[in-house]
């Protein structure tokens, strides 16, 4: 059998207030939407929640709806229907692209928007069994003192692993939030921080405690964004990022390549998603194989890799400059036979 | 996945090979047109798996069954000074607990390596090792239970890597075995530094292969009874030897082993890990016991790494000479393998590894040292290719490096060295049928690989090798004088015929072959049996489902209890008829008398017949191997290899390298396998196509990797076995070679073709990409970090290096 769960006391709410009401009653509970996340932590004891509140009985967060000039996907969407929707697919065929390479099949089917933007952070010391991280003295993340990635660090290097959020950035995604005090809209960029311990909920606009994500709220700009998801991984199913890199164009002329504006954001490299920084330069250049060396440089400059994984970080941060040549080439036609070109040797 | 089937009869295209006669059981039986067996049949179990209908040993509901959970070690090597079970035993709901002090006998599937415990006595020699063991009304009381057991432990020097365990002033892991050195390998046959001296080109190469796990989809699961009253046990679980369980549930609980009852459910895989008998199928006969009651003992995937059982990680490393014209001289291999903290079939592991650089090529010297060492992690032992696997990567590897220095076709290298057969091998290993050749031909012409190799764009490659495997291990590890397999048949009133095995069916099919067979003896539809497979109260005593035995040994004790009740039969129906015997044919499940259909008796009322007077048909049959294919005696270590006869198997795989990434997406393999005789074509090809799965997952993406004593990925997310997306299109021949001592022909079907995926593997990367990569798993990881080491090697080299090696087309075209 697979280890026993820790008793807890599960709520299933009928409506967001009482949800959000017993959240308020219940400083830790944690809420459970399609569990793919949290049921394997809490049978490995890394989620130890006395409460744990259920969502599947509320109505209304699994829609995705027009409004205006935005697009708002419910928080309990699954992937498999983001990666499937008509109006995702026309409208942010990136974000359906990386919805549709989360994990395999079966896990599409639960996992829901919501979890997927605050998945825990991953490690291979912390996503273990009780008795796994107990013959190995526990870790910072979780009943230990000593990060095994960093041990003479008092940071935890945990790393946030989920698909769709890279994409979400870098199209300006905006979250609904509610909770015991109230609603409020945060800015997808301001809602994650830096330390893999509590990534979610360290920085100014992370979730508060009992806080609930309703909506993601993405704006539709006139222009439209080209934009793609690569995801490295070992196995072409159920595998996390080893890395992923979202890239997104709008061009100045695109038979020419010329850039109006790009935009470049990673997972699983980093204990949050990033939004790499300093691709504003690129506005009016063309992307060309030089482009692509300065793009991959600069990305290479924000994702930090550590032993977070059972594969080798080296090759996991050789990987950023491929996946943005490989990102490069699916934007702009013509630009991948150059830059395999240039890959081979001899 | 699509699959293609080509069936090809063997063809000799050696000079002066001998047609063997078949055996005198198929002579007799003539040359009538089969009806049951060489045709695909559905499993007579399929429909039980496809509907969930099917029990298996985590399935079976007793509605009084308590939970047991097991407490593992903590320590990799440590002393254990006490254990304080009080405070478990005090918790509400607990109802037994089982510490080493339960079982004071030794067990271990070798009768020479018996150094196992159910739970840890003295000492705890890896992580997860089982120090204690409850029993509670649920899992979450038995949970906390196991936190409440106090165990101090006393902390010694532990070892993940064998050269260290091996070296001087290590501690001991156990006592008995020096230097930590379960069994250390010597042999050699012929003159091996003469062979070297007469060869032209020798090439020397160190491989690594990491340890690798079954992955089998049914993690182990037991569930014991114990009646007080009796004395009785009976343990349901999920094994491929009850027989094995039954001898070492009677060892390690001081029971005769007439009080125990072993069955064998549905089995969800297994490739080798459920061989042994494992500690937890002990534990629960022992808390089953202690607690006076039934106790199911269920464990997760990651105790499933801890059970363990695997490949061992394997150096190798490995000489071979060849003259000018690619006959080979001398083969001189020196093995390590990291066998764990319990021998096992650790010594069986190592001979065969040694064993079977022998059988396939003609190699007229060869010299073996190896050691198989003990370390402080999870027990190695027999998996799928038990004991080739590793080192004929480096065999079929370093042959083409060989060929590429003698300017040779692979091809040409390997059939310049084929067996002359029938023949003995230097080791006294009998090679009878042997259709490597015809292997080798139908997989070259299949894949058009005459046309690829070296001709492909940059990226794409395609390689070649070839494998061999056991049909059954020739001498049974328990030494007697019983046959090697019985097989019982029973038919009654109702007309339906059962058949009694002991073997176990754990998913490949041996029931469905054995139903094929006596069907097609007696000549009555297969549907009218039914198979009862391993349960000691009612099935004949079986050495089990291990080293593709079952198809042949079993097989042929099928076929001889099948006759037997045949007989029975036709004297029967030729009475009713009033005729001889020979003059009755069974056709439609209706006995007509040949000269005049017309004149016929039904199935029923010949049974009828046959039932007068007597009551129930009971028939036997037996089997044990031919004193000639047991090996030879004057040698330590020569039951190893030994076999009634050898499978054959040449594979070809294409790739394509993404020189970015690394990453290998393996696009189509072409495998012929020569099996002897397909009896179920179906299962064959599903076999065949598992071995180059199974291949592909060890070859491309597996390996397990110790740290602090600790698997790093003991779960099925991060210990990376293919999924559908890696599988590749095969393209899957079955040569028959007409085995003369299997049963109408056959012979081993379902591990054969796993090793040469490995080797072909890195063939084609060669090809493709000009790097040769000689440590496994050809990982996205490891083949980009080996394209970064060519760049550098090539920015460094001088021009006319380059320019050298580019005109032989090793590092571009």
């Amino acid at each position: 059998m697979t280890y026993p769960m820790r008793p807890f006391e599960l709520h299933r709410p009928a409506d967001v207030a009482e949800a959000v009401a017993l959240a308020g009653e219940y400083p830790g509970a944690q809420y459970l939407a399609g569990g793919t996340d949290l049921v394997v932590n809490l049978r490995r004891r890394i989620a130890e929640p006395d409460h744990v509140i259920a969502l599947g009985a509320i109505e209304g967060l699994g829609e995705v709806t027009r409004e205006g000039n935005a697009l708002a996907i419910g928080a309990r969407v699954t992937m498999a229907e983001l990666a499937a929707h008509p109006e995702v697919m026309a409208r942010l065929p990136m974000l359906a692209e990386a919805a549709g390479i989360v994990a395999g099949p079966t896990i599409r089917g639960m996992a829901t928007l919501g979890g997927n933007l605050v998945l825990d952070t991953r490690c291979r010391y912390y996503n273990q069994s009780f008795f796994w991280r107990q013959a190995n003295d526990f870790c910072l993340k979780k009943d230990g003192s000593v990060c095994p990635v960093a041990p003479r660090g008092s940071f935890c290097w945990a790393a946030f692993s989920a698909d769709t959020p890279p994409v979400l950035l870098a199209l300006d995604a905006v979250l609904e939030l509610t909770g015991p005090k109230g609603g409020r809209k945060v800015p997808l960029r301001n809602f994650y921080g830096n330390d893999g311990r509590w990534s979610i909920g360290e920085a100014d606009g992370g979730l508060l405690p009992g806080e609930l994500i309703l909506r993601v709220r993405i704006p539709l700009p006139q222009a439209p964004w080209h934009g793609v998801y690569e995801k490295v991984r070992v196995r072409g199913s159920i595998d996390y990022p080893l890395a992923g890199l979202a890239m997104m164009v709008r061009w100045k002329d695109e038979t020419a390549r010329e850039i109006a504006e790009l935009r470049m954001a990673l997972t699983a490299l980093n204990p949050q998603p990033m939004m790499v920084p300093g691709t504003e330069v690129f506005s009016g250049r063309e992307l060309d194989p030089d482009a692509v060396a300065e793009l991959s440089r600069l990305a290479g400059r924000t994702g930090k890799p550590m032993r977070t994984t059972v594969s080798d970080p080296a090759y996991r941060r050789a990987m950023i400059a491929t996946m943005v040549e490989k990102a490069a080439a699916r934007l702009a036609p013509g630009l991948g036979p150059a830059l395999l070109q240039q890959a081979r040797w001899a | 996945m699509t699959e293609t089937n080509t069936k090809s009869t063997a063809k000799d295209m050696r000079p002066g090979a001998v047609a063997l006669p078949r055996g005198a059981v198929q002579s007799a039986l003539g040359q009538a047109p089969k009806r049951v067996v060489g045709r695909p049949m559905p499993l007579v179990d399929g429909v039980d798996k496809a509907t969930g209908r099917g029990k298996y040993s985590a399935d079976l509901h007793f509605p009084d069954a308590l939970v047991g959970r097991i407490l593992r070690s903590p320590h990799a090597h440590a002393r254990i000074k006490s254990i304080d079970v009080s405070a478990a035993l005090a918790l509400e709901g607990v109802r037994a607990v089982v510490t080493g002090e339960d079982s004071g006998v030794p067990f271990g599937v070798l009768p020479i390596a018996r150094d196992e415990f159910a739970l840890a006595r003295e000492k705890v020699r890896y992580k997860g090792e089982e120090v204690a063991a409850v029993a509670a009304v649920d899992a979450w009381s038995a949970e906390q239970a196991l936190e409440r057991i106090r165990v101090e432990y006393e902390p010694l020097p532990a070892y993940d890597d064998p050269y260290a365990a091996m070296a001087e002033g290590a501690e001991l892991i156990h006592a008995h075995r020096q230097r930590n050195v379960e069994r250390e390998v010597d042999h050699e046959f012929g003159d091996v530094s003469a062979g070297f001296s007469a060869s032209d080109v020798i090439l020397q190469e160190s491989f690594f292969t990491p340890e690798v796990t079954h992955a089998q989809m049914e993690p182990h699961a037991a569930v014991a009874i114990w009646e007080e009253y009796e004395g009785r046990l009976t343990v349901w679980c999920s094994t491929q030897v009850p027989y094995y369980v039954h001898l070492s549930l009677a060892a390690t609980m001081g029971l005769d082993m007439s009080r125990i009852r072993v069955i064998k459910p549905m089995v969800g895989g297994a490739f080798g890990c459920k061989t042994e008998a494992l500690s937890y199928e002990l534990i629960c006969g022992l808390l089953a016991r202690k607690a006076k009651g039934t106790v199911k003992l269920v464990l997760s995937r990651e105790e499933v790494f801890y059970a363990h059982r695997g490949r061992p990680a394997t150096w190798t490393r490995l000489k071979i000479g060849v003259t000018r014209d690619g006959r080979l001289q001398a083969v001189e291999a020196e093995v390590v393998q990291r066998g764990g903290a319990y021998g096992g079939y650790g010594i069986v592991s190592i001979l065969y590894a040694g064993a079977l650089l022998s059988a396939i090529y003609d190699i007229p010297n060869v010299k073996y040292h190896a050691y198989r060492v003990l370390t402080n992690t999870p027990a190695n032992g027999a998996m799928r290719g038990h004991g080739t696997v590793d080192v004929r990567f480096a065999f079929e590897s370093l042959l083409d490096m060989l060929a590429a220095r003698l300017e040779m076709s692979p091809i040409d290298l390997r059939v310049a060295n084929l067996i002359q057969a029938p023949t003995m091998t230097l080791n006294d290993l009998l090679v009878n049928s042997y259709g490597y050749p015809e292997c080798l031909e139908q997989v070259v012409d299949a894949s058009g690989y005459r046309d690829k190799a070296g001709k492909l764009p940059f990226g794409k490659g395609v390689g070649l090798a070839g494998s061999h495997y056991v049909s059954g291990a020739s001498k049974p590890v328990n030494r007697s004088n019983m046959p090697h397999a019985v097989v019982t048949m029973k038919l009654d009133t109702d007309g339906s015929i059962t058949l009694f095995t002991g073997a176990a069916d754990i998913g490949q099919g041996s029931s469905t072959v054995l139903v094929q067979i006596a069907a097609e003896v007696i000549g009555v539809s297969p549907g009218r049996f039914r198979i009862v497979s391993a349960d000691s109260a009612l099935t004949p005593k079986d050495n089990g489902s291990y080293s593709s035995r079952v198809t042949l040994y079993v097989g042929n004790a099928a076929l001889q209890a099948a006759q037997g009740m045949r007989d029975l039969l036709f004297e029967a129906a030729a009475r009713g008829l009033q005729v001889f015997p020979v003059d009755v044919e069974l056709v439609d499940d209706e006995f007509r008398l040949i000269a005049d259909p017309e004149k016929k008796l039904s199935f029923n009322e010949v049974v009828e017949l046959a039932l007068d007077y007597g009551g129930t048909l009971m028939t036997k049959g037996t089997y044990a191997t031919p004193k000639i294919t047991q090996g030879g005696r004057n040698y330590r270590g020569a039951g190893v290899g030994a076999t009634p006869a050898f499978s054959y198997s040449a594979q070809v795989v294409e790739v394509d390298v993404d020189i970015r990434t690394g990453n290998v997406k393996v696009e189509k393999v072409t495998v012929a396998h020569d099996c002897g005789y397909a009896i179920n074509p179906l299962a064959v090809e599903g076999q065949i196509e598992g071995s180059v799965w199974m291949g592909m997952g060890q070859g491309r993406q597996e390996e397990t990797h110790y740290e602090n004593g600790l698997p790093k990925a003991p779960n099925l997310l991060d210990y990376r076995f293919p999924t559908i997306m890696e599988s590749p299109e095969i393209h899957t021949i079955i040569v028959e070679s007409n085995e003369s001592g299997g049963p109408f022909g056959a012979k081993e079907a379902g591990e054969g073709s796993l090793a040469g995926f490995l080797p072909a593997m890195a063939n084609a990367i060669e090809d493709a990409i000009g790097v040769r990569i000689t440590d496994l798993p050809l990982s996205p990881e490891k083949v980009y970090a080996a394209i970064q080491r060519a760049r550098k090697a090539q920015a460094e080299a001088v021009p006319a290096a380059v320019a050298s090696a580019q005109a032989s087309g090793k590092i571009a075209r």
